[in-house]
């Protein structure tokens, strides 16, 4: 009878921007709430980092429903970003949030450019906010409702507004939505961002043939999940490769392989998302099944592992 | 959690009747309430199917709960499927479920095709636990085919109305004429509606008691991503919210009270 190795320790834990995970895998923004409404299936304590849903200064109703419609392998959303706002999350959510062990990140969005300067002003120095996490893919209100984070000069020039009034670590989340995703994350590090967050979801459309209406009432919608992640590792890949600072890799991550995968293409760390609503204590495993391919590979620290693509 | 499924019948044609083990749920659930199940074990369906719990029952000795849904698509369709001894992953109980009120004397349920199943556990638990509670049943379908569950609210001694769209069971036409007509003639302060449905069944009946000042609660059906209010995909408009102008349909409701809804 053959007697177990003893289990070496692995060292799971990255660094981004400055901070310290104790493990690289977070929950995406929009799919975790405020992080409380997951305390009845995992413990927290348990988490890399837990990214909020998006909030705006002012609170925000959102989209007319229907908001939601599976699609194959995927989902489409077009929740319109309803959030609670940057003061009601200061004031009720965040003391919630703070006992646990993740690292808290901020997501935001502004409708104009003054809005996220605002809520990056608001956000900025609260020793509970590990990081801030800026979402670009919302409709620009002056620009006609073209969204921010398609145009590489005004990416470029609402990072450094934003990077101006906030000393907290900056990530900048990527629309995916572009011809050329290298050409918007260097416009993003030009204006200053401490990390990259990459991507956010595709822009689709489900039409009902009963009725030829569209599924959702806003028309078009964020495709996520696993029917997203070939596209979601490509540009993870192509950024890793053009840029200097970290990259978290978000997009239809399922189980640990699928993690692993990001962060062989380059990515420090991942986001997981639309696989909470299956299964809300998914995040958890995934960190387990990390664990268990290193101990398997002999990799004794996950840093070793970031951007190993072989050819 | 993974639970074994114990039962899968058609009962009619196209619905099935699904009893799971799980005296976790059986002790649990409310009237109302209802559960998140993983159809198949991979990427397609993706999501998790919202299922009603219809009845809390014993079966050789096991607490179980019992589904009673209708075929409708790919989710549905491979639930069907499912056999007895099976394992099946289910989230839940979910939601508010329906608030039964105190020394209520007359209750009226109006039920549309498969809407029925909620309310036979609701009539089921305020029958035994009221003292002197009269029941009325308002069931409507398509056809004879979808008017389902008359036996358990004959046992409950439930006077039952009957409408069918092509006049196969009970009176020809929509289950909501008969609650109109019931309403005029009969119905007064002491009366309390529970409605489950499509959505136009639920909106006709909200108007018609809210005409005359009756309470009214109606169990909605949206679609849902996670259940447990983390997506924000299943929202309702109403009149007044705490999130906003909407309300969670998974954790606000399904149960609302008609007055709140914006319909
Ligand atoms: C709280 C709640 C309780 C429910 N309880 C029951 C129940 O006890 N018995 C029962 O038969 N059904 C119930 N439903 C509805 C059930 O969830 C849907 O019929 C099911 O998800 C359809 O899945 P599918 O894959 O078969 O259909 P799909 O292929 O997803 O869709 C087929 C058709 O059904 C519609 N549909 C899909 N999901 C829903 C949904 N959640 N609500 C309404 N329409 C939908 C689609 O728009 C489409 O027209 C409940 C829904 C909710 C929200
Ligand atoms: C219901 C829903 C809501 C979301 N809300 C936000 C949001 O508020 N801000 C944001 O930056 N991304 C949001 N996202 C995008 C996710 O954070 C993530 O980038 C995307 O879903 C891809 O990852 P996934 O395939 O693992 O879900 C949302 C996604 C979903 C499904
Ligand atoms: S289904 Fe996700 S919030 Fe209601």
């Amino acid at each position: 009878m053959s007697i177990e190795p003893k289990k070496k320790k692995i060292n799971l834990s990255v660094e981004i921007a400055g901070i310290q995970f104790q493990n690289p895998v977070l929950t995406a923004s929009g799919t975790f709430g405020y992080g409380m409404e997951y305390t009845d299936f995992i413990d927290l304590n348990l988490l890399g980092g837990i990214v909020v849903k998006g909030l705006s200064i002012k609170p925000s109703h959102g989209n007319s429903p229907p908001r939601m419609v599976e699609t194959a392998s995927g989902m489409l959303n077009a929740i319109g970003l309803q959030n609670i706002g940057v003061e009601v999350f200061i004031n009720e959510k965040l003391p919630l949030l703070k006992k646990f062990n993740a690292n808290i990140i901020v997501n935001f969005f502004g409708d104009t450019q003054d809005e996220y300067v605002l809520a990056a002003e608001r956000l900025n120095d609260i020793t509970e906010i590990a990081a801030l996490e800026m979402n670009i893919s919302c409709p620009n209100v002056e620009k006609g409702g073209m969204t921010f984070g398609t145009e590489p000069k005004i990416t470029e020039e609402l990072v450094r507004k934003v990077r101006k009034v906030t000393s907290s670590p900056l990530i900048v989340k990527l629309s995916p939505n572009v011809t050329d995703i290298v050409v918007m994350a260097k416009a993003a590090v030009n204006g200053g961002a401490d990390a990259l967050s990459i991507i956010n979801t595709l822009l689709g459309m489900a039409i009902d043939i009963k009725t030829r209406c569209p599924m959702l009432a806003n028309v078009t919608g964020g495709l996520s999940g696993p029917a997203i992640k070939p596209v979601a590792l490509r540009m993870v890949w192509q950024v890793a490769k053009a840029v200097d600072i970290p990259i978290i890799g978000i997009g239809g991550i399922m189980n640990a392989q699928d993690a692993l995968e990001f962060i062989i293409a380059g990515a420090t760390a991942v986001q997981v998302g639309t696989a909470n609503f299956i299964d809300p204590s998914i995040s958890v495993k995934i960190i387990e099944g990390i664990k268990n391919y290193c101990q398997k590979d002999k990799i004794g620290d996950i840093k070793d592992l970031i951007g190993t693509l072989r050819s | 959690m993974f639970v074994t499924i114990v039962e899968n019948n058609e009962i009619s044609a196209g619905y099935f009747r699904l009893a799971i083990h799980s005296p976790e749920l059986a002790e649990n659930t409310k009237p109302g309430q209802f559960i998140m199940m993983k159809v198949g074990d991979n990427y397609d369906p993706l999501l998790r199917r919202p299922m009603g719990i219809h009845k809390i029952s014993n079966k050789d000795n096991n607490p179980c709960v019992e589904l009673l849904y209708q075929v409708v698509g790919k989710g549905t369709s491979m639930m069907s499927k499912m056999k007895k001894g099976q394992q099946v992953d289910v989230l839940g109980p979910f939601g508010n479920g329906f608030a039964i009120p105190q020394n209520i004397k007359i209750a009226v349920f109006v039920a549309g095709g498969v809407g029925i199943a909620p309310l036979a556990m609701l009539a089921e638990k305020m029958v035994k636990d009221a003292t002197d509670l009269k029941t009325y049943l308002f069931i409507g379908g398509k056809s004879k085919n979808d008017v389902l569950c008359l036996d358990d609210f004959e046992k409950l001694n439930t006077k039952i109305c009957i409408a069918t769209e092509n006049g196969s069971l009970g009176n020809q036409g929509l289950v909501t004429n008969s609650v109109s007509k019931f309403i005029d003639q009969k119905a007064n302060g002491q009366a309390s509606f529970f409605a489950c449905g499509p959505y136009q069944m639920l909106k006709a009946v909200s108007e018609l008691t809210a005409k005359k000042n009756i309470p009214c609660q109606v169990s909605l059906d949206r679609r849902m991503a996670c259940g447990f209010g983390a997506c924000l995909g299943c929202v309702v408009k109403v009149t007044q919210g705490n999130h906003g102008s909407y309300k969670n349909v998974c954790t606000d409701g399904p149960v609302f009270d008609a007055n709140e809804i914006c319909w």
